[in-house]
């Protein structure tokens, strides 16, 4: 009897355990080749004897054919074959994704887009490939002329690694040296009787005033301001007033051979003076300190302010560029609403602008080490990036497919997709579209501007963008061992000092102060480390 | 020495005699056979990635791996020793997290013992599913949510204005904002957090209630001496877990509701290694950090259960 | 109802109803603000005032999610995910936490403090990655389910449990011959209803809301959960030029479009909201049984 119930009990143990194995412990087989999209990639890459296998990152599983007429486009134009890298579009995981199939071992032919350091560190660590200059020179030539037009000549000097070599194909992002601007309220500035758009310091304080004092939206409250911002970064922060004393804060510019941040310069005192002037006349948003991307939005499409600085395709059109949310969503609210644009304030001595983006924002294009044995499949690659990026025939290929099937040309130059192709599932079905990276960095704007703008509304497009003017920092592709170290507690220190000056909790006469307490703080390594650096760039 | 005395006082008492370890085996043989799975599991899921550890102690080359890259003993360390605001983020985590914990460990229980105290089962369902809502909402939106109605045009201002005082940027001023953290975490959590003194407080014998009430107990005197008491051994253990998480003092809450003016009180530890991280992604020191977390955690959480002990008995300790 | 009625009494339950109506009041709001904004069509989701009604009511946001196919994978993925999830914890944490609640067990403290270290130290995300490969498991469930199967936190939470159930019921069965695991079974689990739900809406809810393991290890389009697909919804709407994508990257701002963001927000709470209340039976059994005989 005793016995009996052991076994039982011990049975039903065993049943139990094996139970939680068959539910918890056994992965199923079915899935064992299922590995990462890179290693099953690079696997049937190896095969000998058929076709080069060139591999094309795909972000965006749902909306991509492998098969399709794009890839077909490509393995027609240049006779290879072509795979794809499977990822995901999410951007907190890409680079995390790609570290660690790099640190398993399963580099992949080429990747994009990884934050500066990073790929330092891959040039650094052997994971990525040395790119032979005449290489670059022999198979993207189209590349290479589109970065000279941008940088000038030698353009590969801002990547050039410590050893003289480069290991990455920079990606400009033209707009960035150009987007911000600042825009007032067009009906607004009617409304309180200012015919012109400001022009100088003077006359955007009277604007603002107005803005604050006269009622402009009309609902006969006094909840109006002249101007926000955010202070989630230096530039954020009223940067086209400072550009109006002729300073840049936020940046490391060159002024004539002269490394300088505008943060610690004479000009900034002036432009604080005047901000605090204005913020005691209550003319600023009281809290624009507090406010994030999203509370600057919310005040503006809320007609809460008359003024905000943002890229210049936020206040047009959608049509004429991309976006446009200031505009559309703000006739969503107030259907005359209309912005007029402005480059910043002119200052006594002339002087205007806003703290732009530098071009090279991210680190562009490397390719795993194994190419460097491979240097018939980095050319290929090479061939490939710039037939995509700059051939016109092939261009149009894989965004939009076969003219008078998928796509047609207007009257007026834009390019439309024929239905049914004009809906996301009919051109993933025929396998066009934007979703196919290969490697869909290299964004030429004035090639691709019959894509992206309405014909009609080109003038709005080459006004709006011709507004975006000042200095951004040359520092930001170059290595900068001490300004990475320095970097929080000195851009902690401005944002809060500045904000302090402009509320008043500091008077201005502690700027000198300020200025002291950030070159103890790093900033004079900082500044040593860019004129370093400016003087080996201007040597060449 | 004296906790094996006791185990075998134990032993004689529940097998009535002893007969040395191969007995005592024999006698536990199914619960250990009960242990294998967990054991399995924690080997190979929790000990095996654990060799990572020794990232703190190498300078990380990707190319080389975790065991092939190079060692630099403490640098990793000293680094971060060496760094004055590591000092000033130590200090606001600390703070933060300890005053989450005085304010927000007792709310929840408080919020059960009161919900418990509600008769009409249809509107207390109500109540308990309400409550765990603001649980399931993302730190960006609740902080946005939290900025406007801390905003000069919002509510609270609104009232202060009633009140007579001048409106007080709120989200922005250093005397204020531990403060609105955490009043917010404790509004996020209290109801989520509720949940397992519930559990506890359904696992009360409903007899005791009746002999209390037999001997005229109110209701309020059965809460604090029969349904307090009866909490007492999930309290203790929900304490003394949460000193294992001390010093994350709430990265995604923080990170969304912080601006430069009150970075002297909110930068936290999870937060300034965020950023030096964007700038400058380094595996080595955040592993560092983390270990450097751990250890203070494992030091509180032991010494916090050595005081329940010594206060409260073995019954309510982790062991 | 013995329950005196006295006037102290009806004071009381006055101000608990009064307090906790205010407090459902309170915690509703940030709720009730996502449903409103998910369905406001106009730009006044942007605006700076605190919202109650929706000014213009508009279904687009949930019409684009819905039309958007791998959400109905994603949702299957994850009720898959997080049923497997929770039958596997409840498994071997329970198993595990059983033997632990038995204080005369030899190697017991020995056992805590093994189970405990894991709660406190990991190792990263590199090792666990080569791990998962190791083990074949990238691109399946099983490598959303197996790592969080046992914690250190739940299994003590349980075992702790474990421990306030009566010695005597454990006796009584034992008296009548049964062994560990037939008592564990048919007598320890059927009370520990409580502790059970508390732990599966713990840890379900935890597998509902993951996404970034997901994204890790998963590379297959049509075993993504439900989270990762509803960010794609918010990236995919918010820009498809990468090199806007990398600014926003760089500057870590929030554009995504509010309508949408605040439709996902509810497209992920309400499931949860209708499992809830049949768990929430579990934690108000005894109170019941107290309040009946009481």
């Amino acid at each position: 009897m005793d016995k009996r119930k052991k076994t039982i009990t011990l049975l039903l143990g065993a049943a139990l355990l094996a139970t939680t194995a068959t539910a918890c412990g056994n992965d199923n087989d079915g899935n064992a080749e299922a590995s990462s999209g890179a290693s099953t990639a690079s696997a049937s890459a190896s095969a000998s004897g058929e076709k080069m296998k060139l591999m094309v990152w795909n972000f965006d599983a749902d909306k991509t054919n492998l098969d399709g007429y794009a890839m077909n486009a490509i393995r027609d134009k240049l006779g290879v074959d072509i795979g794809f890298y499977n990822s995901t579009n999410d951007a907190a995981a890409i680079k995390e994704k790609l570290l660690l199939q790099i640190a398993s071992g399963d580099i992949p032919d080429w990747w994009k887009e990884v934050p500066f350091a990073d790929a330092d560190k891959f040039a650094d660590q052997g994971a990525a490939a040395e790119i032979p200059i005449d290489m670059l020179q022999q198979n993207a030539p189209k590349y290479m002329a589109w970065m000279e037009k941008n940088l000038g000549a030698d353009p590969m000097r801002f990547v050039r690694h410590e050893d003289g070599k480069i290991y990455n194909l920079p990606v400009l992002w033209t707009l960035a040296s150009s987007s911000e601007i600042i825009g007032y309220r067009q009906d607004w500035l009617k409304k309180v009787g200012i015919a012109k758009t400001p022009d100088t310091v003077e006359e955007m304080e009277a604007a603002l005033t107005k803005f604050r004092n006269d009622d402009p939206d009309g609902n006969g409250k006094k909840d109006t301001y002249g101007m926000t911002a955010s202070a989630t970064t230096i530039q954020t922060i009223f940067s086209s007033v400072f550009g109006a004393y002729g300073v840049y804060p936020g940046a490391t510019v060159d002024e004539n051979g002269k490394a300088v941040r505008g943060e610690i310069e004479p000009g900034a005192k002036e432009a604080l003076t005047t901000l605090n002037k204005w913020f005691k006349a209550d003319l600023i948003d009281p809290e624009f300190f507090v406010n994030k991307d999203s509370n600057v939005d919310d005040k503006v499409i809320s007609s809460k302010v008359g003024t905000v600085q943002r890229s210049w395709w936020e206040f047009i059109q959608p049509e004429a560029f991309y976006e446009g949310k200031y505009y559309a969503q703000l006739r969503k609210n107030v259907p005359e609403a209309d912005w007029a644009l402005s480059s910043g304030p002119k200052g006594p001595s002339g002087s205007f602008g806003i703290t732009q983006g530098n071009p090279m924002l991210g680190t562009g294009i490397q390719f795993g080490k194994q190419l460097e044995k491979d240097p018939e499949k980095m050319a290929a690659y090479l061939k490939m990036f710039d037939a995509t990026s700059f051939d016109l025939d092939l261009y149009t290929k894989i965004h939009y497919g076969e003219k008078g099937k998928t796509f047609e040309i207007k009257s007026d130059g834009t390019y439309a997709y024929i239905p049914p192709y004009d809906t996301d599932e009919a051109r993933t079905k025929f396998g066009i579209g934007n979703y196919y990276h290969a490697p869909a960095s290299f964004n030429d704007y004035d090639f691709q501007a019959p894509f992206m703008t309405r014909g009609d509304l080109m003038p709005v497009k080459e006004a709006a963008a011709s507004k975006g003017i000042g200095k951004y920092d040359f520092m930001t592709p170059l290595a900068k061992p001490a300004y990475d170290e320095f970097q929080d507690a000195l851009t902690q220190l401005t944002i809060k000092s500045f904000i302090d000056f402009i509320t008043g909790r500091r008077p201005i006469s502690e700027f000198d102060k300020y200025v002291a307490d950030w070159k103890k703080a790093g900033g004079d390594k900082v500044l040593a480390e860019a004129q370093a650096t400016l003087d080996q760039l201007n040597k060449k | 020495m004296q906790a094996t005395a006791t185990e075998s006082a134990v032993q004689t008492r529940s097998s009535g005699r002893a007969k040395g370890r191969f007995n005592k085996f024999r006698q536990y043989r199914m619960l250990f056979l009960m242990l294998v799975p967990g054991f399995i599991f924690l080997l190979v899921f929790n000990y095996a990635p654990m060799y990572g550890l020794v990232l703190a102690f190498k300078d990380f080359r990707i190319t080389s791996g975790i065991l092939d890259s190079p060692w630099v003993g403490m640098k990793h360390f000293n680094k971060v020793f060496d760094d004055p605001h590591f000092y000033v983020v130590l200090k606001n985590t600390i703070l933060i997290s300890v005053y989450k914990l005085i304010f927000g460990f007792p709310a929840p229980i408080a919020f059960a013992l009161l919900l418990n105290e509600m008769r009409r089962p249809l509107f207390r369902k109500w109540v308990q599913t309400v409550s765990y809502l603001p649980h399931f909402i993302s730190w960006i939106v609740l902080a946005g949510i939290f900025t406007t109605l801390f905003s000069l045009d919002g509510p609270v201002n609104a009232l202060v204005k009633a009140f007579g005082h001048a409106p007080v940027v709120f989200m922005a001023d250093e005397r204020y904002f531990r403060s609105i953290l955490v009043g917010t975490s404790v509004f996020q959590s209290f109801g989520w957090s509720s949940i397992i003194f519930l559990a506890a407080i359904a696992g009360v014998d409903p007899q005791l209630h009746e002999a209390a009430i037999m001997d005229g107990a109110g209701r309020f005197r059965r809460m604090i001496q029969i349904t307090l008491p009866m909490l007492a051994p999930v309290i203790s253990i929900m304490l003394i877990l949460s000193m294992g998480t001390i010093l994350d003092a709430g990265f995604d809450q923080i990170f969304n509701m912080y601006n430069a003016q009150v970075y002297g009180v909110a930068d936290v530890i999870d937060t300034y290694v965020y950023r030096l991280g964007l700038i400058n992604a380094d595996y080595s020191y955040s592993t560092a950090v983390g270990m450097f977390k751990s250890v203070v955690a494992l030091i509180l959480l032991l010494s916090v259960n050595r005081l329940v002990k010594a206060v409260g008995g073995s019954d309510h300790t982790l062991w | 109802m013995v329950y005196r009625k006295t006037r102290l009494g009806m004071a009381a339950d006055l101000c608990l109803y009064a307090a906790m109506t205010l407090l459902m009041l309170i915690t509703l709001y940030p709720f009730w603000m996502q449903l409103v904004t998910s369905l406001e069509s106009g730009a006044s989701v942007y605006t700076t005032r605190l919202m109650f009604v929706p000014e213009q009511v508009s279904l687009e946001a949930y019409r684009l999610a819905f039309h958007f196919k791998p959400l109905w994978t994603g949702y299957l993925n994850t009720i898959v995910r997080t049923a497997l999830g929770v039958l596997c914890m409840l498994i071997v944490t329970s198993l595990t936490a059983y033997p632990l609640s038995k204080k005369d067990l030899p190697f017991n403290r020995a056992f805590t403090g093994f189970l405990l270290l894991t709660m406190l130290f990991t190792g990263g995300l590199i090792p666990n990655y080569l791990l998962i490969r190791e083990l074949h498991l990238l691109n399946s469930v099983w490598a959303l389910v197996l790592p969080g199967t046992l914690s250190a936190f739940n299994a003590l939470v349980m075992r702790n449990f474990f421990r306030s159930i009566p010695e005597s019921l454990e006796e009584s069965a034992r008296v009548d011959g049964a062994g560990y695991l037939r008592i564990f079974i048919s007598v320890i689990l059927p009370l520990s209803a409580p502790v059970l739900a508390t732990l599966a809406l713990w840890v379900g809810v935890g597998h509902w809301n993951a996404w970034f393991d997901s994204l890790i290890y998963i590379a297959d389009g049509h075993k993504q959960v439900l989270q990762v697909v509803l960010r794609k919804i918010l990236i995919e709407n918010d820009t498809a030029d990468m090199n806007a994508m990398i600014q926003k990257m760089n500057t870590h701002s929030e554009y995504t479009d509010r309508q949408l963001q605040a439709a996902v927000v509810m497209l992920s709470i309400v499931p949860m909201l209708v499992v809830y209340p049949f768990a929430q039976k579990y934690f108000v059994q005894g109170v019941m049984v107290g309040a009946i005989k009481g």
